[in-house]
């Protein structure tokens, strides 16, 4: 359930309140738990959408990958199959309220992984098949799809830029210069969802900019396996 | 009429340099062609023939092969070298599946009633008909298609998407360009480009899905005035206008959409532009050519 303070957190982790609000907020939050561990998962996401700039992520998931791979006989793993959802889902910023779609992307089928087998185009293969992270995530999913996902598309990404495989230079050219114009407006997004935690919209978009990445190099990788 | 070969076998026919050849054919067959450098242009006739013109210069020859419920057209031998494109002209009839590709190939298709399937890497795209499935792909060119009805998907890379007239589920994507969709009569629209604008025009049917986003660029939506609709809309830096429906807006705050009913909410209608305007409109100026 909310209560009438849970839309005020944002505002009063960006100072904006007056005073006689966040003196209400402050008494508030002394009293109710719930509130501030919302409290607690804004300002983790404002320090995420500030920091975040695509690095490969603290939590290493290579062991987990690297025994799926010894255990495969292609030297590939099996990708998650999450699929868009055709009806778009609507995630409010209630941190508590998506614990449930947390325990779902770790357990269930919303995980992404990456597969690093040995050859370039073993690796695109498996890359592509990398499934796009749904539509209307959490907070705390969005920093997971991030943390997990990005990685598959930077690899993506440099194996397609790389020497090694057959794109003409024009072809580069026009890829680098729309990968370039994604990351631009991801880059926006996050700065303001740094601004504005608590805005499903802004979630929704940087996730939508994402899969937009990964669509555009799947595109690229797919008529790279098929001319080779 | 010829018998169509089982698959195992194909029957091989090579067309000679710079002439025309006609060959009968099941109308109901599919057609594929692949065209690395040069321009394909398919028009349609009621005749259960293919027609098959090459007017360019080019080293290799035109192969024609059948298997079972496929054409298949392609260039082989010669050398390739800047020189070495071709161009087809080829005349099919109507209800022709169609398949053509290319790499840096403009394709022109006028007239067709089958399925389409077009996939170039670097070239234009303009279409008039198709039904079916109906799949558009560029990588670099702009794409104009007309008439179209079915499962219509089209995504560009680097280009504009134009689309008058089209009845049925349509998905346009594109990166580095707009989207213009004109005298739309379909239950599930999807359209979404991140520089560019977007301009929808057609009618929302009751229970249809409609989700136009864009990361740069305004979002101009043009609906009959009676239309039924449940709308949520997002800017982040931007502004909503709409002067011509009288609305009662209600702001989900957590969520930092608006949303609002037309009528009495048939149809789902969402708009999001990051950083661009949002323009609601009455129908009106755009009609089909």
């Amino acid at each position: 359930m909310t209560d009438n303070w849970t839309t005020k957190l944002s505002a009063y982790l960006d100072e904006e309140l007056d005073s006689v609000d966040r003196g209400m907020l402050e008494a508030h939050l002394n009293e109710c738990a719930e509130c501030r561990a919302d409290l607690e998962q804004l300002k983790g996401v404002k320090s995420w959408a500030r920091e975040f700039d695509g690095k490969q992520p603290e939590r290493d998931v290579w062991p987990a990958i690297a025994g799926q791979i010894r255990n495969s006989p292609r030297g590939v793993v099996d990708l998650g199959t999450a699929r868009e959802a055709r009806t778009r889902r609507r995630w409010y910023a209630r941190p508590q309220a998506l614990a449930a779609a947390i325990g779902l992307l770790v357990v269930g089928s919303g995980s992404w992984w990456i597969a690093r087998a040995t050859a370039p185009q073993d690796r695109i293969a498996a890359v592509i098949d990398v499934s796009a992270p749904p539509e209307g995530f959490s907070v705390a999913a969005a920093i997971n799809a991030a943390q997990t996902f990005g990685p598959a598309i930077e690899d993506l990404e440099r194996l397609l830029l790389s020497e090694q495989n057959a794109l003409d230079t024009a072809t580069v050219r026009v890829l680098r210069e729309k990968l370039a114009i994604i990351d631009e407006a991801m880059a926006e997004a996050r700065e303001a969802l740094a601004q504005d935690p608590a805005s499903g919209y802004l979630i929704d978009h940087y996730t939508g900019m994402m899969r937009k990445k990964l669509t555009v190099l799947r595109s690229v990788a797919r008529r790279v396996q098929a001319e080779t | 009429m010829l018998t169509e070969i089982l698959t195992g076998a194909m029957l091989l026919a090579a067309v000679p340099q710079n002439s025309d050849t006609t060959f009968a054919v099941d109308p109901n067959a599919r057609l594929e062609l692949t065209n690395r450098e040069g321009t394909i242009v398919v028009r349609t006739w009621d005749r259960d023939e293919v027609s098959v013109r090459t007017n360019r210069s080019y080293r290799g020859s035109v192969e024609v092969r059948r298997s079972s419920g496929t054409v298949h057209i392609d260039v082989a031998g010669g050398y390739w070298d800047d020189d070495d494109d071709v161009d087809y002209r080829l005349t099919v009839p109507a209800t022709m599946s169609l398949d053509l590709r290319g790499s840096d190939t403009d394709v022109r298709v006028d007239g067709t009633r089958g399925e389409v399937n077009i996939d170039v890497h670097d070239g234009d795209v303009w279409l008039r008909g198709g039904t079916g499935r109906v799949t558009i792909r560029s990588h670099d060119g702009d794409i104009e298609a007309e008439d179209l009805e079915g499962r219509i998907r089209i995504f560009n890379m680097d280009g504009d998407i134009f689309v008058d007239g089209a009845v049925g589920d349509i998905e346009a994507e594109a990166t580095d360009g707009k989207i213009t969709l004109l005298n739309i009569d379909a239950p599930n629209v999807y359209a979404n480009t991140v520089d560019g604008d977007i301009w929808f025009d057609g009618i929302l049917v009751p229970r249809g899905s409609y989700t136009l986003g864009t990361h740069d660029g305004d979002i101009t939506v043009q609906i009959p005035e009676d239309t039924d609709a449940h709308v949520t809309m997002a800017t982040h830096d931007g502004e909503f206008i709409s002067d011509d429906f009288p609305l009662t807006v209600r702001r989900l705050p957590m969520d930092r959409r608006i949303e609002f009913d037309l009528g009495s909410g048939g149809a789902d209608l969402r708009i999001e532009a990051f950083d661009g305007d949002i323009e609601l409109r009455h129908r009106g100026g755009w009609r089909r050519r």
